[in-house]
């Protein structure tokens, strides 16, 4: 409960920070912070599955491009406003996440991964080919309203859904539904022997996850004026699954830490080297070696250990939660 | 003879070309304490995996207060009052005691498609009372993983618990216990038994623990049910001693 409690000061400070943030610096920077928070809302509505119910996806790239896919397909065959498309994207990347999930918690483990990755591969094909529909490779464009296209004013529409997706995830984590996930992650035959449906809850939580996904898709789409098919290619589902690992999949905020870190090392590292995904691939070997829990699970490891040092705490007394 | 609560008719269940459980027809009374014994790979597992939902029978069916349960998903018999706890104790090793409990009260009330209020303070009071019960009430913020044996055991038994089941299926629920701890798990269960008329049925080893807890006896050898009968009826049949003595068994028997 104490660390908990800390977490969520923290937080409200970050929170804080963001929202006088564009008095603070200036564009450029404010452009970084929005990517940063679009991958943090990504990371974090992946670990759902990941550190949630236990499932290794390898396609959310599919419903954060379908998100994108959902604001210009309804800009461009229906005239309908990017906010509409926005408020859609869940909807819309929920249902593929759905039927998706219908089709593969049936299998488990690698089998499971592969079949997530193909079909994301699927949805990326039919994207990527169907021209007169989509616009295939040559994507489509998004047009932003006038209003929105004040960074400040995008900035706070981003920042504004972000901590409520964020907040919505944390809520799920602590309910019931939430510890439903956590026993069937930590034993999925006890689960169902306490009378849990325990595809059902599978099915449940990657759809929430996909549908949040798109939401980050819708904003990241919007932000850039631009569907593309290479949102949903597979090299971009790697991403979620590297940022929660390098945070920490058992932590809350270890996945928006991981994104934090993996989207602002990606920014320098695509300004002054050629190659980001390997440098990042060099970093999450790192950190996976020598911090197997992630950045914040290894923080939490050590403030947890540190208090039962100085409290001397019954040896097994505990408090991990994130 | 009272009423069956869990009635085994003609169950057979067959890996491959082995049939683990043949023709078997035993079942349980209600508020009934049944043992089922008999040597390893007897197949005693395997039909409490047939009445719990684990398993489908090959053949034959499975009935719960008189309704077919024959092939249902365990979770599903769980929300009938169909409890079990496993040979290999299973729990929730990253919870505390009272999470592992918490999560099985919540979900046999169907709390769990709630999504939004936090689940941290719920039911308290029911489960400081399920773990009276099982005389674990101290241990409640423990991690379960590092629990002794004796411990994951019964919190396993206070899962089981959870959300008053009718039956309880229990696969040797006293395997690696202290004799102090067995003579505990016997007086709890016959308190459960007769306070709130649990029906019990059993698979045990420790055939004192059989005998000081069981009210009827299944004898089962190869998949088949060999002997039946109350303690006394089982003890003195020929057949049973046969069965262990041949095969090195509880010679004191």
């Amino acid at each position: 409960m104490q660390i908990t409690a800390k977490s969520l000061a923290g937080f409200a400070i970050v929170v804080f920070i963001l929202v006088v943030s564009p008095y603070l610096t200036d564009e450029s920077n404010l452009f970084v912070l929005m990517d940063v928070l679009i991958a943090i809302l990504f990371a974090t509505s992946y670990n759902l599955v990941l550190g949630g119910a236990g499932l290794l996806s390898f396609g959310h790239a599919a419903y954060f491009g379908l998100g994108a896919y959902t604001v210009a397909l309804l800009q461009a065959h229906l005239g309908l406003p990017m906010l509409v498309g926005i408020a859609l994207s869940p909807i819309v990347a929920g249902v593929f996440a759905l039927l998706v999930a219908l089709l593969t918690v049936r299998l488990s483990g690698m089998y499971f991964a592969m079949l997530t990755l193909a079909f994301a591969q699927l949805i990326y094909t039919v994207i990527a080919e169907w021209y007169s529909f989509t616009g295939g490779d040559n994507g489509i464009p998004i047009t932003v309203p006038d209003y929105f296209f004040v960074t400040a004013h995008y900035f706070y529409l981003t920042l504004g859904i972000v901590v409520g997706g964020v907040l919505l995830l944390w809520l799920i984590g602590n309910s019931p539904f939430g510890a439903a996930l956590h026993a069937i992650r930590e034993n999925p035959q006890r689960a169902s022997f306490v009378g849990l449906n325990v595809k059902l809850y599978q099915v449940a939580a990657f759809t929430i996850s996909g549908a949040l996904s798109g939401v980050a898709g819708a904003l990241s789409g919007s932000l850039h004026q631009m569907a593309f098919p290479s949102m949903l290619y597979w090299t971009e589902s790697a991403q979620p699954v590297l940022m929660a690992l390098a945070g920490g999949i058992h932590a809350f905020f270890g996945p928006a830490v991981g994104a934090a870190i993996f989207t602002v090392l990606n920014f320098f590292v695509a300004s002054y080297a050629g190659y980001p995904l390997l440098v990042f691939g060099v970093v999450v070997l790192v950190l996976v070696m020598a911090l197997p829990e992630g950045v914040v699970g290894t923080f939490r490891r050590w403030l947890i250990r540190r208090r039962d040092a100085g409290s001397r705490a019954a040896p097994a007394s505990r408090d991990a939660r994130p | 003879m009272i009423a069956p609560v869990l009635e085994f008719d003609a169950v057979s269940k067959a890996f491959g070309g082995f049939r683990a459980v043949a023709d078997m027809s035993v079942s349980l009374g209600k508020g009934e304490i049944l043992a089922i014994i008999g040597p390893n790979g007897a197949g005693k597992s395997t039909l409490l995996n047939l009445g719990s939902g684990a398993l489908a029978p090959t053949s034959g069916d499975v009935r719960h207060d008189g309704n077919s349960i024959a092939g249902q998903a365990a979770h599903r018999l769980v929300h009938r009052g169909i409890a079990r706890s496993f040979q290999i104790t299973s729990i929730f090793p990253g919870m505390d005691v009272a999470e592992n409990v918490r999560i099985a009260l919540m979900a046999r009330r169907g709390y769990c498609r709630q999504f939004l209020w936090p689940a941290h303070r719920l039911l308290n009071d029911e489960i400081e009372a399920l773990l009276a019960q099982v005389r674990m009430a101290e241990a409640r913020n423990r991690l379960a993983g590092e629990l002794a044996a004796g411990d994951r055991k019964r919190l396993e038994f206070a899962i089981a618990l959870a959300g008053s089941p009718s039956v309880i299926l229990l696969d040797e629920p006293t395997a690696g216990m202290s004799a102090d701890e067995r003579a505990l798990v016997v007086e709890v269960l016959k308190e459960l038994n007769e306070r709130l008329g649990l029906s019990i049925l059993f698979t045990e080893h420790d055939i004192d623990m059989v005998f000081a807890l069981a009210q009827r006896i299944v004898v089962m050898h190869q998949g088949e049910l060999i002997a039946e009968g109350t303690p006394q009826q089982v003890r003195a049949d020929p057949r049973v001693r046969e069965v262990y003595l041949g095969k090195g068994h509880r010679a004191e028997m």
